[in-house]
């Protein structure tokens, strides 16, 4: 599965980045625990942690086709949904008063 | 690209409390062009107020929303707390208690979630029995947005159903529901938004993003739509159920739309769509619907990206190479925005199709491979030097880019380019001094070339930059060992034996490394008529590693180098007759597995040491010299090779009749019914001339294993079968088998008396042998 997917980074993201996500990720799916979820991690992290990985992966990463369903029911449980700020919520609801 | 077509927004609708009253003068236009009006004029303020013009800010507003006698109507505090939460409180201080309490009636429902912090903070000061309520839908709010879920939906437990905060309630229990992953529950409570308030248009925006595929779902306003990514893990279920379901329109649907989040999902789905299409569609539509499903968001270079992964996946390795050029040029002409230098992106592009340009030329090696015994001296594929070239480029766009100098050498290694590998390797050394790899390597270009004391010193570098790495200390050993060889061959025995001594003295290597060099240190003072010192040697060798096969192997190999064939080798020591009989003499314990496995390797690793060997001579030339070993391992003392895989390879290395003979026996001692062994066996003792009484039984041992043999090559032809079609023919091996079948029985009867052949009636003499028909039926 696509790293900076996995990892839910952007594509311009940093060395520093990568390693604040992948303990942050860690810690909420070590591996004795979720395995499949780290599994998927490491590899990610693996992928990204130097500026020229990042660019390799970008240009060149292609899924193994017969694990992509299978890695994307694992993504799914990865992706948290964002919490918007009170603020972001107040000027998100104002949209609808234009 | 054809535009995908828009849909139509529903035309905006201003909401009835936020929407200002119209001015006495105004004139009796659509209300449509009013509220527009309005929207152009609330924005001038907006940039002024950016300006900090709050002077002309207020006239335009005044202007807009004029203050009467009575205070500031409603909907120009709405604004003001939104936008001027200073200026808010000012005008709401001139408000009468009749006319406060009015305003929040009417605005404090909807203004509740809809205020920035500092407008919430300044209306939070107001005393009014409203703002008890309000207060805890924004401190259930706050709770909510940092994950303090159960806090916050116990502050909203406050809020009565017939509360005028009733529709703020259910949208933040909602949207917690949302967060929380519980999309049936927050379904559920957004689902009973009244429609007043201002909540449910965002409450249906939302329960339209759980479900992006829903068909009755409510086409989202594209400036009302939920936060995108708030609905990614949906939406990631969704396209999981829809891909394991092979529907790929489906999937092409909620992947479009997860693709309109940002573009590192965009990228993500797209490959990840490819790749799965790949499996039910040819490369061309699959390319053709992504482009299709996608074009609102994907352009020129990411489709051509998505092709040449396709490539790649597909492993069209001469079209794969063509596209990514093609996106070579893209990026030189600057299009595609990969966030790196240009310069540096395309050494990597032109680093990926080298990679493939050299899978190209290690398949042909390998084809060419198949004419091993050709006479000849195999070439390297011309597509090595294509590799060569494209690296080069590469290396010189990013100097960079360590990998690609890698691949460089390894291209020119394959290349046969020794010379420019060596120097290439240099000018690495001086780069990436701090890579012991690198240092590694030009130990080995600089050894290759036979200038062992170059070599000698970028292995030391190597080791100081890694101590603890065997494999350098090992290579270190070699490095020495040949050194000292070299000078043993010139004759120069002093400079040999002090080589010698630095090698044995190499701590810190591998087993195998210090075993091999105290063999090599035996076997020199062994040419030079010193048996004590070779045993010596070898008691110091065994006493710490009791190997005393390998040591023997080891020592046969360094006689063979010492003293043993070799062109252009000068005279330097005495070639002294008979094989080493003494290095196996007196050993009375079985090989060790890892012992035997070593030999084995010895034995087929080496050919490549001596590559001066014509190759068809290779096969024989090099395997003699280990026949007394692995004979006497195979038979001496009772079976030393107890399993039948060493047996199989001792009989694949030794080409000796008698040796043949006696492995195979052993072999068939172990496992009676192997048939390549039965055939190997009988066919042997054939060719040896054995006598009649020695194929006692061998024609019924022999029919047994040509009946197991037809069941297996019928069961193999009954698989199924990737390429071509038909009927297989024969295997080999059984052809062979019947072969010897029919010499042995030809034999016996030639050797019976007549009348009484045990086969009944021999072959006719001069009868065509049955040879496998090389066409296909």
């Amino acid at each position: 599965m696509y790293p900076f997917f996995v990892l839910d980074l952007p594509h311009d993201c940093t060395d520093q980045d990568v390693e604040d996500r992948y303990h942050a990720l860690l810690l909420r799916f070590p591996p004795d625990v979720a395995p499949d979820q780290f599994t998927l991690i490491r590899a990610a992290y693996e992928a990204l942690r130097d500026e020229r990985q990042r660019l390799s992966t970008r240009l060149f990463y292609h899924d193994d086709d017969t694990q992509i369903v299978e890695s994307l029911a694992t993504v799914a449980t990865l992706q948290e949904r964002p919490r918007l700020s009170p603020d972001a919520l107040a000027e998100w609801l104002r949209t609808f008063d234009d | 690209m054809a535009r995908r077509k828009q849909k139509k927004s529903p035309p905006r609708r201003k909401p009835e409390a936020a929407r200002p009253s119209p001015a006495p003068a105004a004139p009796a236009a659509p209300a449509a062009a009013a509220v527009r009006q309005d929207d152009k004029r609330l924005s001038k303020i907006e940039r002024t107020l950016e300006r900090g013009a709050e002077g002309r800010a207020l006239q335009l507003l005044d202007e807009l929303w004029p203050a009467g006698d009575a205070g500031a109507p409603p909907e120009r505090l709405s604004w003001l707390f939104a936008r001027w939460p200073d200026r808010a409180a000012v005008e709401l201080a001139g408000l009468g208690p009749e006319r406060l309490n009015a305003f929040l009636a009417d605005t404090l429902p909807r203004l509740v979630l809809r205020l920035p912090t500092s407008g919430w903070a300044k209306l939070a000061q107001l005393d009014s029995p409203l703002i008890v309520e309000a207060t805890a839908i924004r401190q259930a709010s706050d709770a909510i947005a940092s994950g303090r879920d159960a806090e916050g939906l116990e502050l909203l437990r406050k809020v009565g159903l017939r509360s005028p905060f009733r529709d703020a309630r259910l949208f933040l229990r909602g949207l917690a529901a949302l967060y929380g992953g519980q999309d049936e529950e927050a379904r559920k409570s957004l689902g009973h938004l009244a429609d007043t308030g201002g909540y449910r248009a965002a409450g249906a925006a939302l329960v339209a993003m759980i479900d992006p595929t829903a068909e009755d779902r409510p086409a989202p306003d594209a400036e009302t739509s939920a936060p995108p990514r708030l609905l990614m893990p949906s939406a990631l279920r969704q396209l999981h159920q829809q891909l394991a379901r092979a529907q790929v329109n489906a999937a092409l649907r909620t992947a479009s739309q997860l693709a309109e989040t940002d573009p590192v999902v965009k990228t993500a789905v797209l490959r990840m769509m490819a790749e799965t299409m790949l499996m039910h569609l040819e490369l061309e539509e699959v390319v053709a619907r992504l482009t299709r499903a996608m074009d609102r968001s994907v352009d020129k270079f990411d489709m051509l990206h998505i092709s040449a992964l396709c490539h790649d996946a597909l492993v069209w390795s001469h079209q794969s190479i063509l596209v990514w050029r093609g996106l070579l040029k893209e990026v030189r002409a600057g299009r595609g925005s990969l966030g790196v230098a240009s310069r540096t992106a395309q050494a990597a592009i032109l680093g990926h199709i080298a990679t493939i340009q050299m899978a190209l030329a290690l398949d042909d090696d390998r084809e060419a491979s198949t004419n091993r015994f050709s006479f000849q001296r195999q070439r390297p594929s011309s597509r090595w030097l294509e590799a060569v070239e494209t690296l080069r480029q590469a290396v010189e766009l990013d100097p960079d880019h360590f990998e690609l100098w890698d691949r460089l050498i390894e291209a020119l290694k394959q290349a046969g380019d020794g010379a420019e590998r060596g120097r290439v390797l240099e000018r690495m050394t001086a780069r990436f001094d701090d890579k012991p790899v690198v240092w590694r390597e030009a130990a080995i270009a600089a050894s290759d070339r036979g200038s062992y004391h170059l070599a000698l010193g970028h292995v030391g570098r190597a080791i100081e930059l890694e101590p603890m790495g065997r494999d350098l200390r090992d290579l270190e050993s070699l490095t020495r060992l040949k050194l000292a060889r070299k000078y043993a061959h010139e004759g120069k025995v002093p400079r040999a034996a002090e080589a010698y001594s630095q090698a044995i003295a190499v701590r810190n290597r591998t087993r195998d490394a210090s075993l091999k060099a105290l063999a090599e240190a035996a076997t020199f003072e062994d040419l030079l008529g010193h048996p004590e010192a070779f045993e010596l040697l070898r008691a110091q060798a065994l006493a710490a590693d009791a190997r005393p096969w390998l040591f023997a192997a080891y020592a046969i190999v360094a006689r063979e180098h010492l003293a043993g064939r070799g062109v252009g080798r000068k005279k330097g020591l005495p070639r002294r007759a008979g094989t080493l009989t003494h290095v196996t003499a007196g050993i009375e314990v079985e090989p060790g597995p890892d012992e035997l496995e070593a030999i084995f390797h010895l034995a087929g690793s080496y050919d490549q040491e001596f590559d001066f060997v014509p190759l068809h001579y290779q096969a024989f030339a090099a395997s003699t010299m280990f026949y007394p070993v692995l004979v006497a391992a195979a038979t001496a003392g009772g079976h030393r090779l107890t399993t039948l895989k060493s047996l199989r390879l001792a009989f694949g290395v030794v080409h000796d009749s008698e040796g043949e003979l006696r492995i195979a026996e052993a072999a068939m001692r172990i496992a009676p019914d192997d048939i390549d062994m039965t055939s190997a066996r009988y066919g042997v003792a054939l060719k040896l001339g054995r006598p009649a009484s020695y194929f006692d039984g061998a024609l019924a041992i022999l029919d047994d294993a040509i009946t197991r043999g037809v069941e297996i090559a019928r069961a193999v032809a009954a698989a199924p079968r990737f390429f071509g079609g038909g009927k297989p023919p024969e295997p080999a091996w059984l052809t062979r088998l019947r072969e010897v079948r029919a010499n042995v029985a030809r034999y016996l009867a030639s050797q019976a008396p007549s009348g009484s052949a045990s086969e009944g009636k021999a072959p006719k003499a001069g009868a065509r042998k049955k040879t496998p028909s090389k066409r296909r039926p």
